[in-house]
């Protein structure tokens, strides 16, 4: 090589380390351009904000019962009071309060689970979907078997074994869940895999691991995002079902699903006990869902 | 002999794949995609291999850069049976012998960047140090005509015939001796694919690679071959040198192969009329016909064909056929011509063939 | 003197695109005779596609088919409603695609395809529809065709299912068949098979075709008049033996240098270089003007016109435009 053209190729590298720093501006970009994208982060950062700091901003305990003030409705209406912005539940219990406390333990939960059910299927997906054989046969027909049993009686016992608290209800829904991302993803690998671009990495002589991390995985990534944004909603949902039937979360600690299951009795006298829980639960899940469609188009790097 | 001398000898080369079919998918059969193939590369040189669809070019190519296991036969690379490898021995071997596949859209990674595409196989085989690294595969781009200052795109940024090159950088990264071309300009536009060809020669006289170069097209082969082989059905039938094969095809099919080629020249048209065309579909290569695989469609083809399967010998010096009655003279048609093509070129037509029996 | 039948006039059909407005087919003007194969050659994205599509009046959204007329029987095909064109199209005009599969439907007998579209064009019986497609199957040379009526497009090679398209295509006698790359799937020795019937069903028909193609073989064999397109517009338009003999046009030069020749021993392949403008961003100057060898000053400020240079050979190159002015 001589001197000049390793000037060039010098000024070359620095164009090229130079333009490596673009990713943050390229995602940002993308960000604001993305109507949905924006409104998404939006939702997502406030709701977490009122989670940590529930305490400040919850105006009641939102355990405390006031038998005076049983079935309060909405403070716009009639009857209502300014004191309880959302009104109060059967036992005089504030519902906003009740509410804004309940975002800590569903978003943890919800969030938690799916990632835990999405790293265990992903993994599952990968490796059976990758090496084929008698592997893949063993895991998805232990997959299969797993489908088979159904998801409450599986929660029910778990949870009566391990005893109810956030970990193990965690775990279960977790554990409840992993099987479709396993069977999606596996699905996606095995095309992947016979995709050029897979083969070529083998000719070289990547080695296995390589090839699932650097070929499949960020090619997988895009289906994984839309499942688990998707599936946020109805881990929120089983975990109401089962506070519902006193195994989930345990009292004093709230969560939205146990605000909704406690309304449910009342929906014809007091519309607000469940609607309020309801409405945070589809919000959450409408910003989880928009971000993940901005997360997917700024993974895929043919997104401009 | 263990293949000593040649760079590359392929000796009984077998490929079969099982094929399910009726209900419950019960019925199995074999699928013989190479059958019994045969040849050796010299250091330097291109050994072109065509074909039509089905052939096996493919899986030979797969089976000699280790996709693909063998059925049976032996893979001999610089003395050396490959196809005994296994585990990390075959990972290192692997950096020997590289590949340029057909499809520059599926063969690269989406989510890579150029410059990590052009970096796997080194960072895959040597441990070097980033700046190192970095100045490679800048010069890397450099060689095959890219601009190095697009190291940071991704692959969709770019048009398929520099797609091509980018698959041209990664298979010459890792300074191997044996390029197997899997069909390497048949996605790309006619003005791209000279320059790909360009390139691929040009490379090979700087870097003295030797290439086993697959197309399914002649025309192509011809351009960048020094030897060409013609596979039919899972078989070599001819295999000679360039000239030759032009000149005096011995086998029916390569001669059919050559009258099936559009000539790019309109005043030869009345002249194609008296040529024979092959007829015929390619027959299933799970029930291959008996004798000779070519038979069914041969014009030639007699008794003898169809019960026995000729040898695969060399007829003459350094002419391989796997024929009875190989075809010695051809007077009927001129396959090749040596004026340039802007000429006045008279052609002389006779009917018929002569050929010794 | 063979008669013109169709005349397109100054057609422009734009693609648009999130990235910006494609211009995919750019004031294209052209006429076909009676009973002629006019082939249009060209690169991918060059328009040739488009322009067939735009005649048989198929381009779905984001196309759109912005301005421009195309004649046939003394009617503008632009203006016809959708359930006019469905007359038009499968019985005056016929189409056969490079993938002869795709264009099948996978759950119907190729017999039942063929003589629906008979039913349906030519007002026949079923009984004479079968009767028809079993006579339009032996014409195209199919072995047997009183199976393969019985027989799912899959259970057929690619060169089988091929024939069955032309079978298709020219049940309802048309007056135009569009072939859009009919053999560029298949094999060579199959090409030339279905390139030989092709010839000689045109004959019997009396269809003049309309080769969509980018072997310039093919057009060497096929054709009598050629139309060279590169980004969206006519390059060069001229018989078969002059194209081939005294191209005019750099680029027409250019892909003639660059096919591979494979009955000369000796050859160089002299590649255009670079690639194909972005049609989203055409310069203003020549659109070749990048890629040619003998750019000159004006190329890149004025886009050329195309002028007939001689009667019948019309190129759009600046070369060409002085010599012209000149006689």
């Amino acid at each position: 090589m001589g001197e000049q053209s390793k000037a060039i190729i010098d000024a070359d590298s620095q164009v090229y380390m130079r333009k490596r720093n673009g990713t943050i501006k390229r995602w940002s970009k993308l960000l604001l351009r993305s109507k949905t994208g924006t409104v998404g982060l939006l939702i997502v950062f406030f709701i977490t904000l009122v989670a940590v700091f529930a305490p400040i901003l919850a105006p009641h305990d939102p355990n405390a019962i006031n038998p005076g003030g049983l079935h309060v409705p909405p403070s716009w209406m009639e009857g209502g009071s300014a004191e309880h912005l959302l009104g109060t539940d059967n036992l005089g219990r504030d519902i906003l309060s009740r509410i804004i406390y309940g975002s800590q333990v569903s978003l943890l939960v919800g969030i938690a689970a799916v990632l835990l059910s999405g790293i265990i299927g992903v993994c599952i997906g990968l490796i059976a979907g990758f090496y084929g054989g008698l592997l893949d046969n063993i895991l998805m027909r232990f997959v299969d078997s797993f489908l088979a049993i159904p998801t409450i009686l599986f929660s029910l016992v778990f949870l009566a074994v391990f005893g109810p608290s956030i970990i193990t209800l965690i775990i279960v829904l977790g554990l409840t869940n992993w099987t479709s991302y396993a069977r999606l993803v596996r699905g996606e690998v095995l095309s992947i895999k016979e995709r050029d671009f897979v083969r070529a990495a083998r000719s070289i002589g990547v080695k296995n691991n390589k090839i699932i991390i650097r070929h499949l995985l960020p090619n997988v990534i895009s289906t994984f995002i839309v499942i688990s944004t998707l599936s946020v909603a109805s881990t929120i949902i089983l975990e109401s079902s089962l506070s519902f039937l006193g195994l989930g979360i345990q009292p004093p600690t709230v969560s939205w699903g146990t605000v909704l299951s406690d309304g449910r009795d009342y929906l014809a006298t007091s519309w607000w006990l469940a609607t309020f829980p309801g409405i945070a639960i589809t919000i959450t899940v409408l910003g989880i869902i928009f971000l993940g469609d901005w997360l997917r188009d700024v993974l895929d790097p043919r997104t401009k | 002999m263990t293949g000593k001398g040649h760079l590359l000898e392929v000796r009984g080369l077998k490929k079969s794949f099982e094929v399910k079919s009726g209900f419950l998918k019960r019925n199995k059969n074999d699928l013989k995609a190479v059958n019994d193939v045969s040849f050796f590369i010299d250091a330097g040189e291109t050994l072109g291999i065509v074909g039509e669809s089905g052939c096996g070019k493919s899986t030979t190519g797969n089976m000699i850069v280790q996709l693909l296991e063998p059925t049976a036969g032996e893979i001999y690379f610089e003395g050396e049976d490959i196809t005994k490898l296994k585990g990390e021995a075959l990972r290192k071997k692997r950096s020997d012998i590289q590949i340029i596949f057909q499809d520059p859209y599926s063969s690269l990674n989406p989510r890579m960047r150029v410059f990590d595409l052009i970096a796997e196989p080194i960072r895959t085989h040597q441990t070097i140090s980033k700046k190192v690294l970095e100045e490679r595969v800048l010069e890397l781009m450099k060689v095959v005509g890219l601009n190095p200052s697009y190291a940071n795109r991704y692959p969709h940024e770019f048009s398929g015939g520099q797609r091509q090159r980018i698959g041209i950088a990664r298979a010459i990264a890792l300074n191997p001796k044996l390029i197997v071309c899997d069909e390497p300009v048949s996605a790309l536009d006619v003005s791209i694919q000279s320059q790909i060809l360009n390139l691929l020669v040009k490379l090979q006289k700087e870097l003295q690679i030797t290439y086993l170069f697959i197309a399914h097209g002649l025309p192509v082969v011809k351009h960048i071959s020094d030897r060409i082989a013609v596979m039919y059905l899972g078989k070599i039938v001819e295999l000679t040198t360039k000239e030759n094969l032009f000149k005096k095809p011995m086998h029916p099919y390569t001669k059919g192969l050559l009258a099936a080629i559009p000539v790019p020249d309109p005043t030869q048209r009345d002249l194609k009329e008296h040529r024979v065309l092959i007829k015929g579909d390619i027959p299933n290569a799970v029930h291959p016909p008996s004798g000779c695989v070519f038979h069914p469609r041969c014009p030639y083809a007699t008794e003898l064909c169809a019960q026995e399967e000729p040898l695969f010998e060399e007829k003459e010096s350094g002419h391989f056929a796997a024929c009875h009655y190989p075809l010695r003279e051809d007077k009927g048609i001129v396959y090749l011509r040596e004026g340039n093509h802007h000429g006045e070129v008279h052609f002389e037509s006779k009917k018929g063939d002569a050929r010794f029996n | 003197m063979k008669e013109p039948f169709i005349h397109i006039k100054n057609l422009r059909t734009y693609f648009h695109t999130e990235d910006g407005t494609v211009p995919a087919v750019d004031d294209v003007s052209l006429s076909i005779n009676k009973g002629e194969i006019l082939a249009i050659v060209g690169e991918s994205g060059s328009g040739k596609s488009v322009t067939s599509l735009s005649l048989m009046r198929l381009i779905d959204p984001p196309g759109r088919i912005e301005s421009g007329e195309i004649l046939f029987e003394g009617h503008n095909l632009v203006d016809y409603s959708m359930k006019k064109m469905r007359a038009i199209r499968g019985n005056k005009i016929a189409m056969i695609f490079q993938e002869p599969l795709t264009s099948l439907n996978p759950v119907f007998t190729v017999g039942n395809q063929i003589s629906e579209s008979i039913i349906e064009h030519q007002h026949k019986s079923k009984k004479e529809a079968k009767q028809l497609t079993i006579e339009m199957l032996t014409k195209v040379g199919i072995p047997r065709p009183d199976r393969v009526f019985h027989s799912y497009p899959h259970a057929l090679s690619g060169g089988m299912r091929q024939r069955v398209m032309i079978a298709m295509a020219l049940s309802c006698n048309p007056e135009l068949l569009i072939a859009d790359e009919p053999t560029t799937a298949l094999d060579v020795t199959i090409q030339a098979q279905i390139l030989h019937l092709m010839k000689e069903l045109i004959i019997e028909f009396e269809t003049s075709i309309l080769l969509i193609t980018h072997d310039l073989g093919v057009v060497a064999e096929m054709a009598d008049r050629v139309i060279v397109m590169y980004g969206g517009q006519i390059v060069e338009e001229t018989d078969v033996f002059t194209l081939f003999k005294h191209p005019k046009h750099p680029y027409t030069k250019g892909l003639l240098s660059s096919t591979p020749k494979v009955h000369e021993l000796k050859e160089e392949l002299v590649p255009i270089p670079g690639s194909v403008p972005n049609p989203i961003d055409y310069p203003i100057g020549c659109r070749f003007a990048d890629r040619c060898a003998l750019v000159m000053e004006t190329c890149r400020t004025v886009h050329p016109e195309l002028i007939e240079v001689k009667p019948g050979h019309l190129v759009r190159c600046w070369l060409h435009e002085r010599k012209g002015e000149g006689t």
